[in-house]
């Protein structure tokens, strides 16, 4: 309970003095609302489903595209984690790719796909896929050597090594990266729709803006950080259970 | 020894090379029509150009100055920040709720209230940049800060620390391999942030330049402003390297 | 009972459905947009049902970052899509194979919509005063912005003395409170909004001053497409046309559609006016030429359709 009252401290006296300083005509700017006025088009959007709608929509886009970062990192991970070889020859090509933001792919992005779930997903699917495929690495090569010789001694093929040896013992290190992705690919798709896809809380957010109807860019604004805080914690509780039953041997 | 010609490196080269090819080939296919495809050829006589009439180095220079400002104080505060919550029970109550809410918002849903109250300056840019490259440094060095061992506490007290001592002395080398290895996560968003900051104000920079092209539909100057965001990624991501090995030379020797 | 409900059933499917098969398969039209009074038109043509009189399945695709349009159309997200005349031509010195279809809204002394507008601190009385500030445009090289830079070769101002910024519409009036910048180059209905709030005034109709009667805004779409459907692109113009019509017998009704389509009200219509004439293209192409704007010969007769 304490915990609870210190941590809305903060956030409750920012809007105090927002509100006040609003209404007593300190804050005169016209696109900052008030938060009252924005907890009101947050209530309308809500009640008439349009932010329950975009939120579908992005979530939808930011979890194929993620699906799609998640297979092919974790493949081509294990892959180079497991033939040092191979991630020394393919290292320097990869730490190349990783800088460039995977927003300036979105033009070819369109031309390939044209508006919708391919446009963001792919570029989401970019952006996520270099903390996996890393941490994937890392965690592959941190695996007991002990537990590769049983593997080699029962001679299990290469996919039973796989599932049954590797990648329970690489869960939790990769089980990080895909929180970190999860957050990057709500970011991303937000922000993919706000510069271009017509779809989701980004376009509705800088649909708002476009429209004047700044009490509603706010409210959509808390929303998404609502959504991704939700997310967070979520995440870091589903990281804990699966870790349970992968525990190796 | 280090031979002259390491196959290993040349391999490394070869792959890169390879995928060039594979880009050329798409290209010239021309499944994409060229105004938003182009091949790498196309790019690089562009890189090329530019560094010949010396017009690549300002932007080069303006966008390298923006990330490093935005990521030293995002550092700063990161650490800052990382060192309370992570030693302080009452600093986490109070700070944490109110991070954990505004973490996950995208710079571009940010930047519009930026310029509100920064106009459209290096402020903003620095401000926006240092707003998203923080996390990665910060939650490094919660971890890093909280993660201090019990005996090192203990002799802290011996040695009658204060906590201003305790935090300078004891916590902080601690702390440092996850501080570092969070530093090298926060340049890395610092330098997509600064294209994006660059992107949507109208700052002169790689971002601009890029922003430009596309506008202009100049596929060939798109493509050439992202080979030198991946050029300096990647030279940026090995200065930390160095900076990592050389701060945590005396680790190694420990261990 | 249930015998007589399926019979009349049946009997009604083949009366209604019969004369469906003789019409064509009406085309199926997305057309993009951003939140603008120009284009009321479409939205009347959309709301009254009017695009599917004329065959056309139209679906309108609200696109708030207007230079994302012409690649839109390009990747067949969307097949009409909204532009200004400078957008078109300079999609087509890029290369791209974009033409103009119909217009929307020409800028006139008369009624002019776009100016030049000062911070209420700041007196302006010429054009040479601009010498040194900063002035917020929507973005480099939208209609707004070249013509003022034409505004003030024609003033005999220096380009290089005046700084010229982007900023996001929506936020321009706060920038100019806020002294980002000192004068903005804008549209209505914000224009009207700054001199309402007392933030501005209204230093020069700049906009007018370069060309009392312009045609600003229209209709584009990919040349191939056109080519390839001739009876949409008629379709169109005659729905557009009505929806025209429409406007000036019911202004009231269409402030109503206005609201629904872009969420708010300009305080006043702008000159509608449907048709696009290589002339119109021509002027711009000359100013264009004057601001080293294009890098190859443009043919306004190939970029209007006829």
């Amino acid at each position: 309970m304490r915990r609870l009252f210190l941590g809305a401290i903060i956030p409750a006296s920012f809007l105090i003095v927002w509100e006040a300083s609003s209404r007593t005509g300190l804050l005169t700017l016209e696109s900052l609302s008030r938060p009252s006025d924005i907890v009101r088009a947050g209530y309308v959007a809500l009640r008439d489903g349009s932010l329950l709608l975009a939120t579908l929509q992005t979530c939808e886009t930011a979890l194929i595209g993620l699906a799609i970062a998640t297979v092919i990192g974790i493949a081509a991970g294990t892959i180079l984690g497991l033939v040092p070889t191979a991630e020394r020859v393919a290292g320097p090509t990869i730490e190349a790719l990783r800088p460039i933001p995977a927003i300036a792919f979105m033009p070819l992005a369109l031309m390939m796909f044209g508006f919708g779930v391919g446009l963001e997903a792919s570029v989401v699917a970019y952006a996520c896929v270099w903390p996996i495929l890393i941490v994937t690495i890392a965690a592959v090569r941190a695996i007991e050597g002990r537990l590769l010789e049983v593997a080699a001694v029962l001679e299990l093929p290469i996919w039973k090594r796989m599932t049954k040896i590797v990648l329970p013992a690489a869960f939790e290190r990769i089980n990080i990266g895909l929180r970190v992705s999860a957050a990057i690919s709500l970011v991303v798709a937000v922000t993919v729709e706000i510069v271009l896809n017509p779809r989701g809380l980004g376009y509705n957010l800088i649909l708002a803006e476009q429209s004047l109807q700044i009490g509603l860019m706010w409210a959509q604004l808390v929303w998404l950080c609502l959504l991704g805080y939700v997310l967070n914690l979520v995440l870091s509780h589903v990281g804990r259970g699966p870790a349970a039953i992968w525990r190796p041997l | 020894m280090r031979r002259l010609f390491d196959p290993i490196k040349l391999a490394a080269l070869g792959f890169a090379l390879l995928l060039l090819g594979a880009w050329q080939l798409l290209a010239d296919a021309h499944l994409i029509s060229p105004i938003f495809f182009p091949s790498p050829l196309r790019a690089f006589a562009v890189l090329q150009q530019r560094v010949a009439d010396g017009s690549l180095w300002l932007p080069l220079a303006a966008t390298s100055l923006r990330m490093t400002v935005g990521w030293l104080l995002a550092s700063v505060i990161g650490i800052a920040l990382g060192a309370a919550i992570g030693s302080s029970r009452l600093a986490r109550n109070l700070l944490d709720p109110t991070l954990e809410f505004i973490r996950p918002l995208p710079a571009s849903a940010v930047i519009p209230v930026a310029i509100l109250f920064l106009g459209l300056s290096n402020k903003m840019s620095v401000a926006v940049i240092a707003f998203g490259a923080i996390w990665p440094v910060l939650l490094a060095s919660v971890h890093g800060f909280s993660s201090v061992t019990l005996e090192l506490t203990n002799v802290s007290q011996v040695l009658g620390f204060g906590r201003w001592d305790f935090l300078r002395k004891i916590a902080f080398p601690s702390a440092l391999p996850d501080i570092v290895a969070g530093l090298r996560v926060s340049l890395a968003i610092a330098l997509i942030l600064t294209v994006v900051t660059e992107m949507q104000s109208s700052l002169p920079g790689l971002g601009w330049d890029i922003f430009s092209a596309q506008r202009f539909y100049r596929s060939a100057d798109l493509y050439a402003g992202l080979i030198m965001l991946a050029l300096l990624g990647f030279a940026a991501n090995h200065l930390i390297l160095l900076l990592e090995w050389r701060v945590l030379r005396w680790r190694d020797l420990r261990t | 009972m249930r015998a007589l409900r399926t019979g009349l059933t049946f009997a009604c499917l083949l009366l209604f459905g019969l004369p469906a098969v003789a019409v064509a398969e009406p085309t199926k039209v997305a057309i993009g947009y951003p939140p603008a009074t120009d284009f009321l038109a479409a939205y009347v043509a959309m709301d009254q049902g009017i695009f599917a009189k004329h065959n056309i399945d139209a679906t309108m695709v609200k696109i708030p970052v207007v230079s994302n349009i012409p690649s839109a159309v390009v990747s067949g997200s969307i097949q009409i899509g909204m532009t200004t005349i400078p957008v078109v031509l300079q999609a087509n010195d890029g290369g791209l194979d974009l033409v103009l279809v119909a217009g929307a809204a020409r800028h006139t002394k008369e009624h002019p919509f776009i100016s030049l507008l000062a911070r209420s601190d700041i007196k302006y009385t010429k054009p040479d005063d601009l010498i040194g500030k900063t002035v917020g445009v929507p973005g480099i090289n939208s209609v707004i912005d070249v013509m003022f830079r034409k505004w003030l070769v024609n003033n005999h101002v220096p380009l290089d003395k005046v700084k010229v910024v982007e900023g996001p519409l929506p936020q321009l009036p706060d920038m100019l409170k806020s002294a980002s910048v000192d004068y903005v180059a804008i549209v209505d209905p914000l224009r009207t909004r700054i001199v309402a709030t007392k933030t501005g005034e209204i230093a020069a109709e700049y906009f007018a001053e370069v060309n009392p009667d312009v045609l600003v805004s229209g209709w584009l779409a990919s040349g191939d497409w056109v080519k390839k459907n001739p009876e949409a692109v008629k379709g169109f113009r005659l729905a557009i046309d009505e929806g025209l019509d429409f406007i000036r017998k019911n202004p009231e009704e269409a402030k109503v559609i206005e609201k629904k389509y872009i969420g708010y009200n300009s305080p006043s219509f702008p000159t509608f006016n449907n048709k696009a004439r290589p002339e119109d293209l021509t002027f711009f192409l000359n100013v264009g030429k004057e601001l080293h704007l294009y890098r190859s010969q443009l043919d306004p007769k190939k970029i209007v359709v006829p």
